[in-house]
């Protein structure tokens, strides 16, 4: 490892879904030259996450970030070839400290409001329940397969008015993966959701994640392009 | 907020990727992915990779020579992965006429079909298929893949609208793009996501699906899929390559199987899997023939199938023809290996045909359970991720008629054996 530095955001809990997204929808998020991925002709990939973190000094909060799968980018400098890339394009915390930090250090667009995120955890499956003063934003369940420890390296690219930029991260944690389409995504009608339209998005997921104690380590954000 | 101490990160392995990681990529150089590329296949090729595309030294037969990927050396292993359902492609007849034919045309038919390159045998074959499938006519292409993309982009356009089940083959999906219409795809053999679907379509609507499916060996809900289409005013377009001189009472397919050979319009197939040759073609009115023969780009502008292939795949389909005892054989070979499959508890699927899936289930044992096979004289194939969905990995037969008992005992017995040393088997 180089002598670099880099930031662990440790977590109880996180529950990913991945939903098919028409490439046309992508298209009006992603910025130039960024590509979304085809998972199949027409579709890309929507990412839809929620985590619980726990950072050291007790400091809790929660996240839910809305993510495009795009190609990865292979240049000098970038380090490892990931897993795969992730362009986000909304993010919301139920902290302002979380806020600032993810918009300042990382150049997360952020939803500027307080959101509570409420886990329901059962047997088999769990559920993200995301909410504003607003009215409910989106509800997220996956369900579980096999638990085993697991470590993928990814890139996450960020876009705001100064430019693009990307971070390298590692997301580590005992975790289960399948593609049995057995869970289930509710978008409200809500503005943190303007960037999609939902009517398009089939709501069972076509690969669900669910993390228990892990953590996400970035490395240090590279600066791609001016805006 | 407080960060943790930075910590080491794991050195990725070469099952964190598979080939379509490296499929999408952006760079400044067209060239950047190779290295990646490659240094990851270093690692998956030894690890198991290899067992993919080792070559052979003889014919396709129960019995087949093959060269080891990772030591060179030539084996004979029990073949249990060429499709040749039928097992008529090595026939003595199928031989005498490929060679008298290329006694009398040479190798190939040095021209486009529409030009130079139609032969009597070309005319003769397609005849003999439309006779068979008792269609009024059949048009020919060099190869399955280029039936399904010829003829999906002869018959749709821009604005025009096709709904694929999500397993469909590569071919169709290439097909539809080709066309450049919209393109839907329906979850697998699923009629209500086909119907959430079609609700929504207006204008030309073509539904396409297989007959059988070829990583899960089950067959096509064509009953349900036909009541939708003609609820909804979709045309269907079935793709019979796994199915096609197997199915039915005669076997034309699972159109037959069914009785629905005249609520289906379009029936597209190809001559490499039950006759082990090489080839597509489409069956249907003359009508639609002489329309797919003037907008078939993907058939026009190829070469027409040497005629070395027409020869023997005419003789094939006599001999398909004549004997349906090889269709006998064949449900008697597939129905030993589904009962014995059971009583040994290994998971074979929701298989319903001749294709076969051994269940393992797991990305990363796949590889070395697939070894052990080899070494235990057993020549089949890992099928894993993106080819089927994660977890879903297994190990694919072709049943073929030529496999005796014997070799079916052989088969299961090593299988099961290997599965319950791993711990992959139920009982």
């Amino acid at each position: 490892m180089s002598a670099l530095t880099h930031y662990p955001y440790p977590f109880a809990r996180a529950v990913i879904g991945f939903f098919e997204l028409p490439i046309e929808n992508a298209r009006r998020i992603l910025p130039e030259h960024v590509e979304p991925i085809e998972m199949h002709h027409g579709a890309t990939v929507l990412s839809v996450s929620a985590f619980d973190f726990r950072l050291e000094g007790g400091f809790e909060y929660q996240q839910i970030l809305m993510s495009v799968v795009v190609a990865p980018c292979i240049r000098d400098g970038v380090g490892d070839y990931p897993r795969s890339a992730l362009y986000a394009f909304a993010a919301a915390a139920s902290h302002h400290l979380a806020r600032e930090e993810a918009a300042s250090r990382w150049r997360l667009p952020q939803w500027n409001e307080d959101v509570t995120v409420v886990f329901e955890e059962r047997e088999h499956s769990i559920s993200a329940h995301a909410a504003d003063a607003g009215g409910p934003i989106l509800d997220l369940t996956v369900s579980d397969y096999r638990w085993e420890p697991e470590s993928g390296f990814y890139q996450c690219l960020m876009a705001d008015t100064s430019g693009l930029y990307m971070a390298c991260f590692t997301v580590e944690g005992k975790q289960s993966e399948h593609e049995e389409g057995t869970g289930m995504l509710r978008l409200h009608d809500h503005p943190f959701n303007r960037d999609l339209d939902a009517t398009e998005i089939d709501g069972a997921p076509i690969r669900e994640v669910w993390i228990r104690n892990g953590a996400q380590i970035f490395d240090p954000l590279i600066r791609l392009s001016d805006a | 907020m407080k960060s943790a101490q930075p910590e080491e990160k794991s050195k990725s392995v070469f099952t964190d990727f598979d080939y379509t990681r490296f499929y999408h990529y952006s760079a400044e150089d067209l060239a950047a992915v190779l290295h990646p590329f490659g240094e990851w296949l270093k690692e998956a090729r030894p690890a198991g990779y290899y067992l993919h595309g080792q070559a052979l030294a003889s014919a396709p037969t129960p019995r087949v020579k093959v060269r080891d990927g990772k030591t060179g050396q030539i084996r004979e292993l029990l073949n249990l992965s060429s499709y040749n359902y039928l097992g008529v492609s090595y026939r003595p007849e199928v031989k005498r006429a490929a060679i008298e034919a290329i006694e009398k045309y040479g190798l190939g038919a040095s021209g486009s079909p529409i030009l130079s390159g139609t032969f009597d045998l070309h005319i003769e074959l397609a005849e003999a298929l439309a006779d068979y499938k008792k269609t009024p006519a059949a048009i020919l292409f060099p190869t399955g893949y280029s039936a399904n993309v010829g003829f999906i982009s002869a018959i749709m356009r821009s604005g025009d609208n096709i709904v694929l089940d999500q397993f469909a083959h590569a071919s169709i999906v290439d097909g539809a793009i080709l066309s450049k219409a919209k393109t839907l795809f329906f979850r697998h053999n699923n009629p209500l996501d086909l119907e959430r679907k079609l609700a929504n379509l207006s204008g030309k609507k073509l539904v396409i699906v297989e007959g059988v499916y070829s990583m899960d060996g089950d067959m096509c809900a064509l009953p349900e899929i036909v009541e939708v289409c003609k609820r909804h005013g979709a045309r269907i377009l079935i793709d019979e390559a796994h199915s096609m001189f197997l199915f039915g009472p005669n076997g034309r397919g699972v159109v037959e199987h069914f009785g629905l050979e005249k609520e289906v319009d379009f029936h597209l197939g190809t001559f490499s899997k039950t006759l082990g040759g090489q080839g597509g073609y489409v069956c249907g009115s003359q009508e639609l023939i002489d329309y797919v023969s003037g907008f078939g780009r993907a058939r026009f502008f190829s070469c027409s199938l040497a005629p070395v292939l027409a020869a023997g795949l005419l003789a094939g389909i006599r001999i398909v023809e004549q004997e349906p005892q090889l269709r006998a054989k064949l449900w008697s070979n597939v129905a030993y290996l589904r009962r014995r499959f059971t009583e040994e508890g290994v998971d074979i699927g929701h298989s319903c045909s001749q294709v076969i899936p051994v269940m393992i289930n797991d990305d990363v044992r796949v590889f070395p359970i697939g070894e052990k096979l080899q070494e235990r004289g057993l020549f089949l194939q890992p099928v894993v991720h993106p080819a089927v969905t994660r977890h879903k990995s297994r190990l694919r037969i072709f049943v073929s008629a030529s496999l005796s008992e014997q070799d079916l005992a052989e088969a299961v017995d090593t299988i099961a054996d290997v599965l319950r040393q791993e711990g992959v088997c139920r009982r």
